[in-house]
């Protein structure tokens, strides 16, 4: 028997998924009224089990860090056009993560680290604008592996920006907007997206981030037109496997510029939100450790301007990731970059 | 971290929440306009009301912003051929109308050429039109001219197959219209789903337009309208019902006083013309405002678009250098003598949906006065006054225009045309008007006397956002949504 003589190693998962498929086509061929499927069943999840047994992924919790709240202005940029979105990550491979701000006609990578904001890349939207497109440009941008998928309602198709050899390149992608991994449409003409028959303003989902004993949790924030945030933690097995909910919490008055993050890796994640008011009024970063009432932040800052973007990054490559606030006035196309802590 | 499996709602405890999310869907704000619209069709729109509301109705090539002409249906600049000769704009494509058609490259020849033939100083620079490709080849009278900015104004919107809107018009702007009742004094627009810039934010926008001063004032004090051109208050000192605010646009309206045909042999002769521009206290005129800044202009041209700024002098006015131009005239025409005036009564006539040009035209009556002439003022419905102008039926009209503040050509284009001129029609055929040309010209004919340029100041309700102007002082209507959430 083909299971006999097999044991589990760390890095032999894809071997261990072929056994077993080896194993199931025998028995298709096999008699059925023998018993022999039954105890061949019998003995495969006997085998998984106690190769899961041997395979166990070990739980690494997270390290705590002590996090400084101190706002700093790193500085200011005229972007020529309405910021629409904000991604951050270490795409260029420099172990300094880059700040990627997406407006309603291009695509601009910044440096935030040292002392003043450089910009490393722009990328223009092309092709079709968007018919219809909203009033007021809305966008995503969500980071995929190497690449940041940036769309705006200004245009049909969104862009896959990465860098090629120290330039920022772009192509354009299917349309649509990545949200938690799905391509949803704007509601033709509005500002907002409708899922399975929910109006939404935006969501967030992480997957990457622990519970203090190191197990994984899949985080889901979903925002709604009336600025309630939804969000539902899952925690994992071990290797991120049989997920069940472990969590849920509403927060109300969200604004649509909102972060997930374990910012002080202490396990329990935070919510990192402006607040829901009128665009371009004054507004307020709050960081909330999740489970915390609102009115318990962990930090708060005000702002004159309105928060356009939030991203969590660790711009300046000491290993710990920074909250950078994006800041503008009423109708303004340029923006104050802050960085938290 | 300890994690329990239940739903908390928690809410922010802090001070009221400010700032950064997306405006919202629905409600209905009332507003006013700044008279009646006597017309829907842009190519005869020309009052400040009648531009708006065809913003609102209608869609142009290009709107003309703060940096210049942007593309609007159009998907960018015009880009010229070799010769430059040709200009090809393409076109976006998924426009829709009101009536759910598509707009097709048809639409817009169709509709620019019926601009050639209504409205001829307007797109003097273009020879012809026709579809071409993703879009429309103009032929250029002027090699490389610059034609988006003409393709901005309200007069050059696109209408289906570019035919005259009927009683109910069907264009492709961000409201349609669901009900225009001249007698209630209402025009009321609803949201169009597909405008392909954008669903407004408000369902619906009901707009109307008064004849008493404080008719709107009035009726905003009350709470009954969300916003108000003329104050917040009837009376001085007192409040609105509902917390406001006021934004101010450009002073981009024009106002100025036209000549009819009933004494032309006065009224037509530019000696008159000279001695009533000399007469009149522009000063005192500039003092009939609601709350909006005004400009006083004796050239049809902003300070913004290359126009003098008058000193105190010329702003008072030169009443005996009036009189003399006039007796000048009198030596030679006997109807600029003395004696002629003396028993001349001239008539004003003001639309009565703009209580404010009663004030003007009284203002004006007075430099009338100082020439020894005698006056009526008359206040007529806008429609009268319109039909009474076309057949020259008065002597003096208080008129208005309104035009992106920046677009020189727009305002030379239009002052000469509203006083019945050819020459910035004939001008800009020819190539770009030279202000050291137009000026002189301007003021030798008089083809209308500019009095002041005049800004909008709106009041709205703190909790009506997202109100803005554009380049011609036009109110963004279709940018408005109400904050937190609009009233049941």
């Amino acid at each position: 028997m083909v299971l006999a003589g097999w044991r589990a190693r760390p890095g032999r998962g894809l071997g261990r998924c072929a056994c077993v498929l080896a194993v199931l086509c025998c028995a298709g061929a096999a008699r059925a009224d023998d018993g022999y499927l039954a105890r061949l069943a019998t003995a495969v999840r006997s085998q998984l089990d106690d190769a899961a047994a041997s395979h166990a992924v070990r739980l690494v919790p997270p390290v705590p860090v002590a996090v400084k709240w101190k706002p700093q202005k790193l500085g200011a940029l005229d972007l020529g056009a309405p910021l629409v979105a904000v991604a951050a990550a270490d795409l260029d491979g420099d172990g300094k993560a880059e700040v990627y701000l997406v407006t309603s006609l291009e695509v601009i990578a910044v440096a935030t680290a040292g002392r003043r904001i450089r910009t490393l890349g722009r990328v223009a939207f092309g092709g079709d604008p968007a018919v219809p497109a909203s009033r007021d440009p809305v966008g995503t941008a969500v980071v995929d592996g190497n690449a940041v998928i940036a769309a705006t309602s200004a245009w049909a198709h969104d862009l896959r920006v990465e860098w090629n050899r120290g330039v920022l390149s772009a192509r354009q992608g299917p349309g649509g907007f990545v949200v938690c991994g799905d391509r949803l449409a704007l509601v033709p003409g509005r500002n907002h997206f409708r899922e399975a028959g929910a109006a939404l303003l935006g969501a967030r989902c992480r997957s990457d981030l622990t519970d203090a004993a190191g197990a994984p949790l899949r985080i889901r924030a979903e925002l709604a037109l009336s600025g309630a945030l939804e969000v539902v933690i899952e925690r994992c097995a071990a290797a991120g496997t049989e997920c069940r909910q472990a969590a849920s919490y509403q927060y109300k008055d969200v604004g649509v510029a909102f972060e997930l993050a374990d910012v002080d890796r202490d396990g329990t994640p935070e919510l990192i939100a402006s607040s829901a008011s009128a665009p371009g009024e004054p507004d307020a970063v709050r960081v909330i450790p999740l489970g915390s009432p609102a009115g318990k932040a962990a930090f708060k800052k005000t702002f004159n301007g309105g928060v356009a973007g939030i991203v969590v990054a660790d711009g300046d490559g000491d290993g710990v990731a920074e909250v950078i606030a994006v800041v503008r006035l009423a109708g303004a196309t340029r923006v104050d970059f802050w960085r938290l802590d | 971290m300890r994690i329990v499996n239940a739903v908390i709602a928690v809410a922010w405890l802090a001070a009221p929440a400010r700032a950064e999310t997306r405006p919202q869907y629905g409600g209905t704000v009332e507003a006013a306009l700044l008279g009646a619209p006597v017309t829907l069709d842009p190519v005869a729109a020309q009052s400040h009301a009648e531009v708006t509301v065809v913003g609102l109705v209608f869609d142009t090539l290009y709107t003309v912003g703060p940096d210049g002409a942007e593309p609007h249906l159009a998907v960018g600049p015009p880009s010229l051929d070799a010769a430059r000769t040709t200009a090809h704009i393409a076109l976006r494509r998924g426009v829709k109308f009101h009536d759910q058609s598509v707009m097709v490259a048809a639409d817009v020849v169709d509709s620019l050429e019926r601009v050639r033939k209504k409205v001829a100083w307007l797109l003097a620079p273009i020879a012809s039109v026709r579809a071409a490709g993703d879009g429309i080849d103009l032929a250029l009278r002027v090699p490389g001219v610059d034609v988006a900015p003409l393709l901005a104004l309200p007069q050059t919107a696109i209408t289906r197959r570019g035919q005259p809107p009927g009683a109910r018009p069907v264009g492709s702007g961000p409201f349609a219209v669901d009900s225009f009742d001249r007698e209630a004094r209402r025009l009321v627009l609803k949201a169009f789903d597909d405008h392909f810039a954008g669903r407004p934010y408000l369902h619906r926008l009901d707009l109307g337009w008064f004849d008493t001063p404080d008719g709107e004032a009035r009726r905003f004090e009350t709470g009954a309208a969300q916003l108000s051109a003329r104050g917040a208050a009837a009376f001085a000192g007192a409040s609105p019902k509902y917390a406001a605010s006021h934004v101010d646009g450009p002073t981009a309206v024009l106002v100025f006083v036209g000549f009819g045909r009933r004494h032309p042999v006065v009224t037509s002769e530019p000696a008159f013309r000279q001695a009533l521009d000399l007469a009149l206290d522009r000063a005192a005129l500039s003092t009939v405002t609601s709350g909006e800044r005004t400009v006083p202009a004796r050239l049809p041209l902003p300070i913004e678009a290359g126009g003098a700024e008058l000193d105190a002098a010329s702003q008072a006015g030169n009443p005996q250098q009036a009189l003399a131009v006039l007796r000048a005239a009198g030596a030679h025409s006997g109807a600029l003598a003395p004696a002629g005036l003396a028993h001349l009564s001239l008539a004003i006539i003001v639309d009565q949906t703009r209580p404010d040009d009663r004030e003007i035209a009284l203002r004006v009556s007075r430099g009338l006065a100082r020439l020894g002439i005698g006056f009526t003022i008359e206040a007529v419905a806008a429609d009268a006054l319109r039909d009474r102008v076309q057949r020259g039926d008065c002597d003096l009209w208080i008129g208005q225009l309104a035009a992106p503040i920046r677009v020189a050509a727009a305002w030379w284009g239009a002052a000469f045309a509203a006083g019945g001129d050819d020459w910035a029609a004939r001008q800009l055929a020819a190539g770009p008007i030279d202000p050291a040309t137009a000026a002189p010209e301007f003021t030798r004919k008089l083809p209308i006397v500019p009095l002041m340029f005049r800004s909008l100041v709106v009041w709205h309700r703190n909790d009506v956002h997202g109100l803005g102007f554009d380049t011609s002082s036009r109110p963004g209507l279709a940018d408005l949504y109400w904050f937190p959430k609009a009233p049941p």
